[in-house]
């Protein structure tokens, strides 16, 4: 496991808290805005920060996400931009970033030059969402020996087996999603959301963080009984597009945001 | 040569296929693939299948000697297999039946689909019309646009036609649209993938529900003619009528095969939908490894051909092998040449081919002067193009098309008053 997330993770555990992780998108809707966004969980007390790298066909993702994709390839997006932003957060933060994109992205890149890309400008870890582990192209490999996660995600239909599976070949935590299905619908939890969580709880040997569909404190405060990272993501989205459209001081809004979430 | 294996090993031809899935599909994926294995084995429901083609979608369907284009042309022979002429105008409702079929005996209840020009979702629609499922299906906005008269057949058949606003709005966001509702409900739904392509089982899926047009082919041309035909060229978009028409002559050598892809206006990137005989490179996107047209970071580019069911940036990972071990030639057709071959058959031969295969015959013209007398091609009219009126017409330029249109607005009009 990286360093960083692991540190971060025992701190989790040992103040008896649930930690948080944010979601920006690179370059939505434009590079400076979304680095303000990103500042802005960062200083709100996100422990963990997602930065997608916007792909022209994100299938996993749902029309929120995917519309901020959009836009942000339409301004211009470039895989250095996704970089560039990184490596500013890190100088005046130190919430630990993930970078979440595509197959394509890095295999088009070229995966180990990604990987190194990514250690270098200071991300922690990676999730890639259609790069299945039966057939990485060398991903969980090239990600171990530079130092940086691989993290695998786990959803509703796997069996304990396979959370076992994952958890042990995937690195720094388990990230696992709420619902059947996609970003941005709907959100409380159900009898099933609670007995899939007790499944992955009982049988991942990694931490365990929860995304898809969260929008309240009190839902996550929910959560704590079943996972360490709590995960928001299209909901901060939202945000974003509404500060921006609203001309409202963005990296102020998510800095409230997060920190109303957290306290 | 080695015989080329027709079957993926394990999801791939050679690099290209594979399943590049998110988590959240496998199991649906993993089910798919037992029940495939499964029933494509099975007597009864081959049988079934091959009944319900036989009965329901006229198979087969014919081979016809095209004498006069032959003449006119003064080449090589050509022969027309008529896939238009299956129930609901293409190609696309053998595998529609066969994976409708499939689902059934899964036990979902519910088919969603995406489709370009509307031919794979018609016949979706279709499939479940008559075999009593619920049915959507998922259309770009563009697409809907140019395609309208399929979008109303598949509202006749019952089914929902959902508009995809994102992206291209063409169907390559349809897909990620389909793929998408399926993650969401995968209980009941099946999600039916009208070409050879995505994750594994479909690329083996569709060529085996589609590989019924090139054994009819084979019994029919050596019925008339005796023997093999020495070329087979078919249109490419993702690939279904091309490999299901190719993979019966595959291990026979002395067969040539031509894919023809969307020239479009021209060379440059967003004019054409041209993977092999253009720009593709090697990538991952919508559940398979293939050649896709996109840039250097890996984002897919627009497309264009004047064919929606062509215009698709990704093409069928057993293709892209076949045309990397050199069994399958492609070549590029021009949207105006496209339109040329369609006038110069519909003239000749009274045969009203789809815009998609008329990207074949717009081949077929140029191979058959230059192999020459004496040789037989036969070129896969995967679909008719009655549903491509608006756009011939446009493209033909013919206003009284026009004015009746107009016309039949204001006599709609006034009837409502």
């Amino acid at each position: 496991m990286n360093k960083k997330t692991n540190d971060k993770i025992k701190e989790i555990k040992n103040s008896g808290r649930i930690g948080f992780m944010g979601h920006v998108i690179a370059g939505f809707p434009d590079f400076s805005s979304s680095l303000q966004a990103a500042m802005g969980i960062c200083e709100g007390g996100s422990d963990f920060l997602e930065i997608q790298f916007p792909f022209s066909d994100p299938t996993a993702d749902g029309p929120t996400i995917e519309g901020a994709c959009y836009k942000a390839l339409e301004n211009g997006f470039k895989i250095k931009d996704g970089f560039k932003l990184i490596e500013e957060l890190n100088k005046k933060s130190d919430t630990i970033i993930l970078i979440m994109t595509y197959a394509n992205i890095i295999f088009k890149y070229g995966i180990e030059n990604f990987v190194e890309k990514s250690v270098d400008a200071g991300a922690s870890g990676l999730i890639i969402p259609d790069v299945p582990i039966e057939r990485d192209e060398g991903l969980n490999e090239i990600a171990s020996k530079n130092r940086i996660d691989n993290i695998l995600i786990a959803t509703p239909g796997d069996s304990a087996e396979r959370i076992r599976e994952l958890s042990k070949a995937g690195s720094g935590f388990l990230y696992t999603v709420a619902r059947r299905g996609i970003t941005g619908k709907k959100s409380e939890f159900n009898k099933e959301a609670k007995e899939w969580f007790e499944l992955v709880k009982n049988n991942s040997t990694l931490p365990i963080a929860v995304g898809f569909g969260i929008r309240t404190k009190e839902q996550i405060r929910q959560l704590k009984d079943y996972c360490d990272i709590a995960i928001m993501g299209s909901h901060l989205v939202n945000i974003i597009n509404d500060a921006c459209q609203n001309k409202k001081d963005i990296k102020n809004e998510l800095k409230l945001t997060v920190e109303n979430l957290l306290n | 040569m080695k015989d080329i294996r027709i079957e993926s090993d394990k999801g791939f031809f050679g690099q290209f296929g594979g399943r590049y899935s998110a988590e959240i599909l496998r199991p649906v994926l993993l089910e798919l693939e037992e029940a495939f294995c499964k029933y494509i084995k099975d007597k009864n429901f081959l049988n079934e299948f091959n009944d319900t083609l036989k009965n329901f979608v006229g198979r087969p369907t014919p081979l016809l000697f095209a004498e006069n284009a032959t003449r006119e042309l003064g080449g090589a022979n050509i022969y027309l297999k008529l896939e238009g002429l299956a129930n609901t105008g293409a190609h696309k409702i053998n595998n529609a039946i066969g994976q409708a079929l499939l689902a059934k005996k899964m036990g979902k209840t519910r088919i969603i689909a995406e489709t370009g020009a509307g031919q794979h979702g018609l016949a979706t629609a279709c499939a479940c019309a008559r075999l009593g499922l619920e049915c959507e299906v998922f259309m770009g906005e563009v697409d809907i646009a140019r395609q309208r008269p399929n979008v109303f057949w598949m509202e006749l058949f019952g089914a929902k036609v959902t508009p995809v606003t994102s992206g291209t709005k063409t169907l390559k966001d349809a897909v990620n649209a389909a793929l998408r509702e399926w993650s969401e409900r995968k209980m009941d739904t099946h999600y039916l993938l009208g070409s050879a392509l995505g994750p594994y089982p479909f690329p083996d899926m569709v060529r085996e529900f589609q590989s019924v047009i090139g054994r009819e082919t084979r019994e029919q041309f050596n019925e008339q003619k005796g023997g093999l035909p020495e070329v087979l060229i078919a249109c490419v978009g993702g690939g279904s009528n091309s490999i299901g028409f190719f993979s019966e002559f595959l291990n026979e050598n002395s067969v040539r095969m031509i894919g023809a892809e969307a020239g479009g206006k021209g060379d440059k990137p967003g004019e054409n939908a041209s993977r092999i005989a253009g720009p593709g490179t090697l990538g991952i996107v919508q559940g398979y490894k293939s050649l896709f047209l996109q840039d250097d970071e890996g984002q897919l580019l627009p497309t264009h051909s004047i064919s929606a069911g062509l215009d698709y940036a990704g093409i069928g990972p057993q293709l892209a092998y076949l045309a990397q071990i050199g069994r399958v030639e492609f070549t590029s057709e021009k949207d105006s040449e496209v339109i040329e071959a369609f006038k110069f058959f519909a003239k000749t031969e009274g045969i009203i081919a789809a815009l998609e295969s008329s990207h074949a015959l717009s081949s077929c013209i140029k191979i058959a002067k230059k192999i020459g007398k004496g040789k037989n091609i036969i070129v896969n009219i995967s679909g008719r193009g009655d549903k491509d009126i608006f756009i011939t017409a446009s493209a033909m330029n013919d206003n009284k098309w026009f004015q009746f249109l107009k016309d039949e607005v204001k006599r709609h009009e006034q009837k409502n008053k």
